[in-house]
């Protein structure tokens, strides 16, 4: 039963994933990509693993691809509807890249039909994830916080611009000195 | 199970979805006419009364003058994303209400379905399952929930994008950074529920209510969790998207007819959605109160009570300014829902 | 059969596109089409609008929309720890891993606080 969802789901995949590198348009790019990552969470069900399912639509669709459009608005998407063609050295790298990395996937789902995991055993509910995350792998676990501490610090670094907030602290005395006082 | 048996469950099911959307198209429209018919009374006017009974086919009145109107696209407008907006706002707003659980379930028509199904199939299974006032109950419930609400920010984002007017796209952008900051507080609000309860299952947090409702010992939490519901439905006083002083109608603003009036229903639907959500996690769900029995009429009584709080906050409180949002999203909302989840693992790992 | 539990999400997910596409497409169908350069101009208050509604607009969204994703993250980690924190056998095992997670993360919003990450001017 679960298999014969996981193909439709599949070739949804692949459809919507090559529509986002087709699209011209970066906008409808991401929505195809919010697309497929709902498909993902489809094919996580079909592995009976609810929790991450639920975990895909909510980081990556719900999180995720909102910053991608929240981006999207940051650069001038008429502009740079124009360079959709590109050079040819980046183009020969592109496929050189793509075709190894198909490959690999390709090797390595080739031992995964030999012996197929049980994913659903332990990371189809949130209750064994937690225990795991308490015995086996408390220090990753209070690692990743640390990583994301630094994902903080870089966030801060990168969009902050101390020039822009002076002129608009400036910009915004002269307004409150107007007697426009909120 | 048979393949007849499963076409009867999945029938049974369907057939349970149609009346629910249908029961919650239904209380959206009357929530629309309830909403204007006390925001008059608060201003000493008398509200729509004329069309029907106490007005009450306004609403359909509404919908059918919608349908009549001109429906045009502005000429810069995404041909694609522009129609796609409405349709993106409304569905996830609609599927939410799949794991609400709104009743216990009726014996009467379990015993109904499982003499009919000896009838038609000759067989007797576990039909326990499709009789419970709850779609599906699933086992993530609560994170579902909070991943469709996520979605919810789409239809809002594209609406203004794609319209290809300033008003639109401050209006949508607005919203959506609106949206996103109010949703954390939500989850770590919601994230003490669960630290409580033990488990992401919404039928069995509103089975643990039964002795006592979770708002007694998550009073902090229950009113984060009220504000963050006023910001993420965009309602007053956080209906900056769609200031009309400053942005016209904001994401809207350049759409008419019935796909004007799905940005309407989505906005309604998503505040029966939130308010259901919010009586099933802090509110007992179905549960009467003093251990009163149980029954669906105690969840609609509860969640007209939070829609009526929607209603009153409207007509009470002005609106915020921007930077005020924010600065109370990140500034006091944040670190507050934060320090609730850390006293209730504090007191959960002392008190055991 | 792991789907039946799902089955009403998918009905209802169906219901609801049903709709919302019936909606889109009656509108489409019914009403009178009269189109004129006027009434496709972007509604700007009578005024003629002056350049394209999409210009790039400031990074603050950006950083908001980056911050949220970082606590979303630090919640969704969170999140399976949560549903087994109460009836954990040591308890107080349980109760240091997770305050020393909350620390760090209380350490990052204080640090953004800090440098100003969440003003909004």
């Amino acid at each position: 039963m679960n298999i014969l969802l996981f193909y439709p789901l599949s070739a949804l995949i692949i459809i919507l994933s090559l529509g986002v590198i087709l699209a011209t348009n970066p906008v409808h790019s991401a929505l195809l990509l919010v697309g497929a990552m709902v498909a993902i969470a489809g094919v996580f069900l079909c592995l009976n693993c609810e929790f991450l399912a639920m975990l895909q639509i909510f980081i990556y669709a719900g999180a995720i691809m909102v910053l991608f459009l929240f981006i999207v608005t940051t650069i001038d998407t008429r502009k740079d509807e124009k360079f959709v063609s590109s050079a040819k050295f980046s183009q020969a790298s592109g496929i050189l890249l793509s075709g190894s990395m198909f490959f690999l996937f390709f090797f390595l789902a080739l031992q995964f039909v030999q012996h197929l995991p049980d994913t659903g055993r332990w990371l189809g509910d949130a209750k064994g994830l937690g225990e795991l995350f308490l015995k086996s792998y408390s220090l990753p676990f209070e690692v990743v916080t640390l990583v994301l501490l630094t994902a903080m610090a870089g966030v801060i670094v990168m969009s902050h611009d101390p020039l822009y907030r002076r002129r608009s602290k400036e910009a915004s005395k002269q307004i409150l000195s107007g007697g426009n006082k909120a | 199970m048979t393949i007849f048996e499963g076409f009867f469950l999945v029938a049974l099911i369907g057939i349970k979805v149609g009346v629910m959307v249908v029961c919650v198209m239904l209380c959206m429209a009357m929530m629309t006419l309830v909403e204007r018919r006390f925001l008059a009374f608060m201003q000493c006017r008398l509200g729509p009364n004329q069309v029907g009974y106490f007005g009450i086919l306004q609403p359909f009145a509404d919908g059918l003058k919608n349908l009549f109107k001109e429906d045009f696209t502005p000429a810069g407008a995404d041909k694609i994303l522009y129609p796609l907006a409405p349709i993106i706002a409304l569905i996830p707003a609609l599927t939410a209400f799949a794991v609400i659980p709104f009743g216990p379930g009726i014996p009467e028509v379990a015993n109904l379905l499982l003499m009919l199904e000896d009838k038609l199939l000759g067989v007797k299974s576990d039909l326990s399952s499709v009789v419970t006032l709850t779609a599906g109950d699933i086992n993530v419930g609560v994170l579902f929930f909070m991943a469709v609400v996520a979605m919810e920010i789409y239809g809002v984002f594209l609406g203004g994008w794609s319209s290809n007017s300033k008003y639109s796209l401050l209006g949508g952008l607005r919203a959506s950074a609106q949206m996103i900051s109010y949703e954390l507080s939500m989850t770590l609000s919601v994230l003490s529920i669960v630290m409580i309860s033990g488990t992401l299952r919404l039928g069995d947090i509103v089975h643990m209510q039964e002795r006592g409702w979770f708002i007694i010992i998550q009073p902090i939490g229950f009113v984060i969790f009220l504000i963050c519901m006023l910001a993420e439905t965009n309602r007053s006083p956080f209906d900056l998207p769609e200031a009309e002083s400053e942005l016209v109608a904001g994401f809207h603003t350049e759409y008419s007819s019935l796909k004007f009036a799905m940005f309407f229903m989505a906005e309604y639907v998503a505040m029966i959605g939130i308010s259901s959500f919010c009586t099933t996690l802090y509110l007992g769900g179905f549960n009467g109160p003093f251990g009163l029995g149980s029954s669906i009429l105690w969840f609609g009584m509860k969640t007209f009570l939070l829609l009526f709080f929607f209603i009153h906050v409207r007509a009470t409180l002005p609106r915020f300014r921007y930077d005020q949002l924010m600065d109370f999203g990140w500034k006091t909302l944040l670190p507050l829902s934060l320090l609730n989840l850390m006293l209730t693992g504090f007191f959960l790992t002392v008190f055991r | 059969m792991f789907f039946i539990n799902y089955m009403p999400v998918i009905l209802m997910f169906a219901v609801a596109a049903g709709f919302a596409v019936a909606n889109v497409l009656l509108s489409a169908l019914f009403g009178p089409y009269r189109a004129s350069a006027a009434k496709m101009e972007p509604y700007e208050c009578g005024a003629h609008p002056v350049g394209d509604a999409r210009k790039p607009v400031v990074t603050r969204f950006y950083r908001v929309a980056m911050l949220f994703l970082l606590f979303d993250v630090e919640v969704a980690l969170m999140l399976p720890v949560l549903t087994v924190y109460r009836d954990y056998a040591f308890k107080w095992v349980a109760f240091t891993e997770l305050f020393l997670f909350m620390a760090l993360l209380v350490v990052g919003y204080v640090y953004i606080r800090g440098r100003g990450g969440l003003e909004w001017d």
